[in-house]
């Protein structure tokens, strides 16, 4: 085998990996079995063949080497910049040769090889160091680095560059690596779906998100914000933050001795099951955008304080008797509320589930003791959430093969993908307020994962201790005073009615653009095109600053993902043919202003129901 | 023979474009499909000098097509898709191309490299 070819690859290499390299070359003990030999085709190409036992296979035509890798690359067509090329079984090189020479350096390629030995031998005969030495090629070889496989497939395959995404197989490869690559490409393919899943679920919530900000702002007009319940809300007692996971159903009932002891908050799945055990919390929390209003449905929760994002569930927020309590989510409108009465909305931090917030929240308020109570973040009798929350029983399922992490009280807990992003967000948030302040924090719940930071106690047993002054919270909460004054709430209340006409403007504006991109797309090539294409574009820049420079155009932003969708996906194709580019730029500009007018109206009949009767 | 390669070189196109073009890998099993009009056809290259070659040629002709059968054999032996696509699209059809080039004869294939 040739030394000087290997470390000629391995130099090459270690321009962008030399990590990877080392590893390479300390290899020393292979468990793949597969030999690999090396013949010279009819046409003059340097082919393997691998054999296992008595099977042996080829890796590349005997009589025609070079035709078949030509053929494929025509099939391939094409490929944009960022284009994510997962080649699976790097062979003789051929396929990864011509793919390197024919595609720019912005395409991403990514070659998994299930045998070390082929990717060795590879290495030692065939000289790639030109094509490894000018882009950025991973490279994942079992036995080396297969764990990278998922964190390079998560950088490289993005929403943006979907379209152009390309899978392919090595010829031969699924005939003895049949295991390694379908564990591989069923990896790629979650990946996929929970690409478009998000994509999706931003698209199915950006209505709703739209629908849900316009509707709360009259709530958000009565100036009630975190801050001011933390001015409200004495924080020498405990704070107690009931969540809705599978094991507080088995000490609810404690609870009813905290009542006017700890502030009680509660997750809004919560409800259901503190209402039924006789519990009323001082507040609860809810943040998502279509949580069902079934989960707080029942008779005397619409009394409760609720606090909440300004995109909050609308229905849930209208149906609420009591103060609604908000915080700042990044949105425009009730964020230029506050603003223009020089006043400020705080915010809270998120951690992805409503009790991560609601814990932000108690820690920002200052409380020194914070209790956790039904915050299993983890299966518990082989159930997910408490009993009557989503099901009055909830049902049992399957935790086999669930990933498992440490539990409060036995070694293991099975659990979900999204209970552990909230349980280590629960660890880092824990350590970084001990950081700053004198804290505890104690898990009470009966079960569950264990949280780091946090003391075990029985809920009885931490309410006995710490619950020992009495203070009326709700009362402290009726009492809270708005932030603003009669003469800013109506302030606020009148930009809110100047909202629909904003909407009318950015049609409008919508409109003009739509003219601009159809005058684009007549455009020639030419000087006279040049100078022409250049005054179209200013118009371009202008018109879409005036519609960007509104405050209500974030609504409109939010609502057509369809239309950025085609934008963030042009940016990735570019065509060398000017005239061609700009038709096609054109094309996708008629496109997203159609949607952007479309979406304009509909925000616009939504502001003039829900904006225009705030009295 | 005319006819018969015209039919073979038609389900090699199939079989290797199929691959190549829309990544069908059901090659081995039409390729095995095709054995008997493979033997068929070159056992006629086989039966003797048929085309009136030097026999120096005819060796070389006679070996080739030997060659071929036992790729393809060795190539199902091993359910090698691989080795069975190349010995079909650039071996036995190099063959078949004696009787479907247009113009070409028994007198030009003396000519022919292979």
């Amino acid at each position: 085998m040739g030394t000087g070819i290997f470390e000629q690859n391995l130099k090459a290499m270690e321009k962008w990996y030399p990590g990877f390299a080392a590893m390479l070359r300390e290899k020393k003990e292979l468990k793949d079995t597969t030999e690999v030999f090396t013949e010279q085709s009819w046409d003059g190409e340097l082919i393997f063949r691998i054999q296992q036992g008595e099977r042996r296979l080829y890796l590349g035509g005997k009589r025609n080497a070079k035709k078949p890798v030509e053929m494929w690359l025509e099939r391939l067509g094409a490929l944009p910049k960022y284009a994510p090329v997962f080649l699976f079984g790097a062979g003789s090189g051929a396929y990864l040769k011509a793919l390197a020479g024919s595609t720019g350096k912005e395409v991403n390629i990514v070659v998994y090889e299930p045998s070390i030995r082929i990717f060795l031998h590879l290495l030692h005969e065939v000289d790639l160091s030109e094509e490894i030495e000018g882009r950025p090629i991973a490279f994942i070889v079992e036995e080396i680095n297969a764990e990278e496989f998922e964190p390079v497939m998560n950088k490289v395959v993005v929403f943006e560059n979907l379209v152009f995404f390309k899978e392919e197989i090595h010829p031969n490869y699924k005939e003895w690596f049949a295991g390694e690559l379908t564990e591989k490409i069923k990896l790629l393919q979650r990946n996929i779906e929970k690409i478009l899943m998000n994509e999706n679920t931003g698209r199915r919530f950006s209505a709703y998100l739209a629908n849900n900000i316009l509707s709360n702002m009259k709530y958000v007009c009565e100036g009630y914000h975190t801050k001011g319940l933390m001015q409200a809300i004495p924080t020498d007692a405990p704070a107690i933050l009931v969540s809705a996971g599978p094991s507080l159903n088995k000490n609810v009932h404690e609870l009813k001795k905290a009542k006017n002891k700890a502030f009680i908050v509660a997750v809004d799945t919560a409800i259901k099951p503190l209402i039924r055990a006789g519990i009323k919390p001082d507040v609860f929390l809810t943040i998502d955008a279509r949580k069902p209003f079934a989960l707080v449905d029942i008779e005397g929760a619409e009394t409760i304080p609720v606090i909440a994002p300004t995109c909050a569930c609308a229905a849930i927020i209208e149906n609420q008797k009591g103060k609604k309590i908000f915080y700042n989510d990044g949105y425009g409108i009730p964020f230029h509320i506050y603003s223009m009465n020089g006043k400020v909305l705080p915010d809270v931090s998120s951690g992805g589930s409503v009790a991560c917030s609601a814990f932000s929240m108690l820690y920002k308020m200052g409380f020194r003791t914070i209790i956790l109570v039904g915050q299993d973040l983890a299966y518990s009798d082989n159930k997910s959430h408490a009993d009557g929350t989503f099901q009055e029983k909830m049902p049992e399922e399957n935790t086999k093969n669930m990933i498992k992490v440490k539990g409060n009280y036995v070694d293991e807990v099975p659990t979900r993908r999204d209970f552990r992003v909230f349980l280590e967000w629960f660890n880092m948030y824990i350590k970084g307020a001990k950081e700053h302040r004198d804290i505890r924090v104690i898990n009470a719940t009966e079960g569950g994962a264990f949280i780091e930071g946090t003391e075990l106690w029985a809920l009885k047993d931490i309410i006995a201790e710490t619950c020992q002054k009495e203070v009326c919270f709700s009362e402290k909460i009726e009492q809270m005073e708005s932030a603003f004054s009669e003469e800013e709430r109506k302030k606020a209340v009148e930009y809110l009615h100047t909202i629909p006409a904003e909407y009318e403007e950015i049609r409008k504006n919508a409109k003009l653009l739509e003219k601009a991109y159809r005058n684009m797309k007549k455009v020639s090539a030419g000087s006279k095109g040049k100078r022409e294409l250049q005054k179209i574009l200013k118009r371009i820049k202008k018109l879409t600053n005036q519609c960007r420079r509104r405050e209500a155009y974030q609504l409109v932003d939010m609502t057509m993902v369809p239309a950025e969708y085609i934008i963030r996906s042009e940016y990735f194709l570019e065509n060398e043919n000017t005239e061609e580019n700009i038709k096609e730029i054109a094309r996708e500009g008629i496109l997203y202003t159609e949607i952007l007018q479309e979406c304009a109206e509909l925000l616009k009949k939504i502001a003039e129901e829900k904006l225009l009767p705030i009295a | 023979m005319e006819e018969l390669a015209r039919e073979l070189s038609v389900a090699i196109d199939n079989i290797c474009g199929g691959y190549h073009y829309y990544k069908d890998e059901n090659v081995l099993n039409r390729s095995l499909g095709l054995a008997g009009r493979i033997q068929t056809f070159c056992s006629h290259f086989l039966q003797g000098n048929v085309f009136g070659m030097e026999e120096a040629e005819y060796e070389g002709l006679e070996r080739y097509v030997t060659g071929v059968l036992e790729d393809y054999v060795e190539a199902a032996k091993h359910q090698d898709m691989v080795y069975m696509m190349d010995t079909l699209d650039y071996g036995l059809r190099e063959l078949l191309d004696i009787y479907m080039d247009a113009g070409a004869g028994e007198e030009d294939y003396g000519n022919r490299d292979i």
